[in-house]
């Protein structure tokens, strides 16, 4: 297989790890421990929609004061549906940034960046590319994170597993486990 | 909205292939060749695409000043067109054909007169209007080969690798599930892992595998 049809075929990835992200959400209470990094408060906001993995045409568009927990989303997911775009807010460090993340592409849009402070043209365009690389950062170590779990035997044995009895029955993994899942030697609570 | 103003909207591409040593005279040689060139009334090409300074799509005097912002090679890619609906060239070639034949007195136009008059007729609207013009940020990181485009156009992307492969002759790949995932697993087994993993039924019962 090529690397165009590999990359073609593997976009259930993104779609999984903003599952992932909504999963650790309820299992964490948003904040998300990377190793070398710090927590980061992921909020899923606003708006989400979900397609089928395997026909992206499908589509389910849900806005609304809690989309994630419609009816119409719980729906989608038990036919096998993933997210495909979901509004963020993360927070890392006290800087807040807003935006959509599409989960076949990984493209972050209308973010919505942290105030800026600088104030010549130069330095508000430096500041500006800081805090945008920044954010793709993050979304980037999460994305490490996820995949660190998701390439690992524990998903099969577990993780999935336990993600599906929470699509189906709302069962929420006991935190510990879920830590010990992503490999946090050490951590003991939230870290900042 | 933009890499200097409003919310950012941006797809994201990785540069492959090394950088020149002496990078900011090179590239700014490169970029010259490659800068827009606005469509002339007279030429028939209709569409046309190259480099314009970030933020300015009228500013074509493209500087090292302009160009080189810290670790940043910023430009604005930017693509005029000349476009018209069939239905409005149709009626003017229907007046024209009218009035070339009174004044010829010719019962029909041959091929070659047609041909020539659908040129002019193009060539007059060009000069009464203006082609349409379209304008995306490009801010590339050079140190760490990341270049962030502000369009999710899917044709907009390809006329950008396009582009910029012919000015710097470097590749570009846009981000993806899979690129992304390449760049960040440390390992070959990593690596093989993630070259046969399949899609997480989570909605089947009750054994995960492959769908």
């Amino acid at each position: 297989m090529d690397l165009v049809d590999r990359i073609e075929t593997t976009r259930f990835l993104g779609g999984e790890f903003v599952l992932w992200l909504w999963f650790s959400r309820d299992v964490t209470d948003g904040d998300i421990f990377i190793p070398n990094l710090g927590t980061i408060d992921v909020t899923l906001i606003s708006q989400i929609t979900l397609s089928d993995p395997l026909a992206d045409q499908e589509r389910v568009s849900i806005r609304g004061l809690d989309p994630l927990s419609s009816p119409e989303a719980d729906q989608a997911l038990q036919i096998g549906k993933l997210p495909r775009k979901v509004g963020l807010r993360l927070i890392f460090e006290q800087s807040e940034w807003v935006l959509t993340i599409d989960a076949w592409t990984l493209a972050l849009t209308g973010i919505k960046l942290p105030a800026l402070l600088s104030e010549g043209e130069e330095e508000h365009f430096h500041e500006r590319m800081r805090l945008f690389e920044q954010v793709h950062d993050l979304v980037q170590a999460l994305y490490g994170h996820f995949l660190g779990v998701r390439l690992s035997p524990a998903w099969e044995s577990e993780l999935g597993p336990a993600m599906a009895s929470w699509l189906k029955a709302g069962e929420v993994m006991p935190q510990k486990r879920y830590d010990a899942l992503h490999r946090r030697p050490g951590s003991r609570g939230k870290k900042g | 909205m933009g890499a200097l103003n409003g919310s950012m909207s941006a797809s994201k591409l990785y540069v492959g292939g090394e950088l020149p040593k002496d990078l900011r005279r090179s590239y700014l040689e490169r970029i010259a060749l490659r800068t827009f060139r606005p469509l002339r009334v007279d030429e028939e090409a209709e569409e046309r695409a190259g480099w314009c300074a970030l933020g300015q799509a009228l500013d074509l005097e493209l500087s090292v000043e302009k160009v080189f912002s810290g670790p940043y090679l910023a430009l604005g890619l930017r693509v005029d067109r000349y476009r018209f609906p069939p239905q409005v060239i149709k009626a003017e070639l229907a007046k024209a054909a009218q009035a070339a034949l009174a004044k010829s007195g010719q019962e029909r136009l041959s091929k070659a007169q047609k041909s020539e008059l659908e040129k002019r007729v193009v060539q007059g609207l060009r000069r009464k209007y203006l082609p349409s013009m379209l304008v995306c940020d490009v801010v590339w990181h050079l140190d760490r080969g990341e270049l962030y485009f502000w369009s999710q156009s899917r044709g907009l992307i390809e006329r950008l690798s396009a582009l910029f492969e012919l000015t710097f002759g470097l590749e570009l790949t846009e981000n993806s599930p899979y690129v992304s995932a390449q760049r960040l697993l440390p390992t070959k087994p990593h690596l093989a892992r993630l070259a046969e993993v399949t899609l997480t039924p989570f909605h089947a019962d009750p054994a995960l595998g492959s769908r």
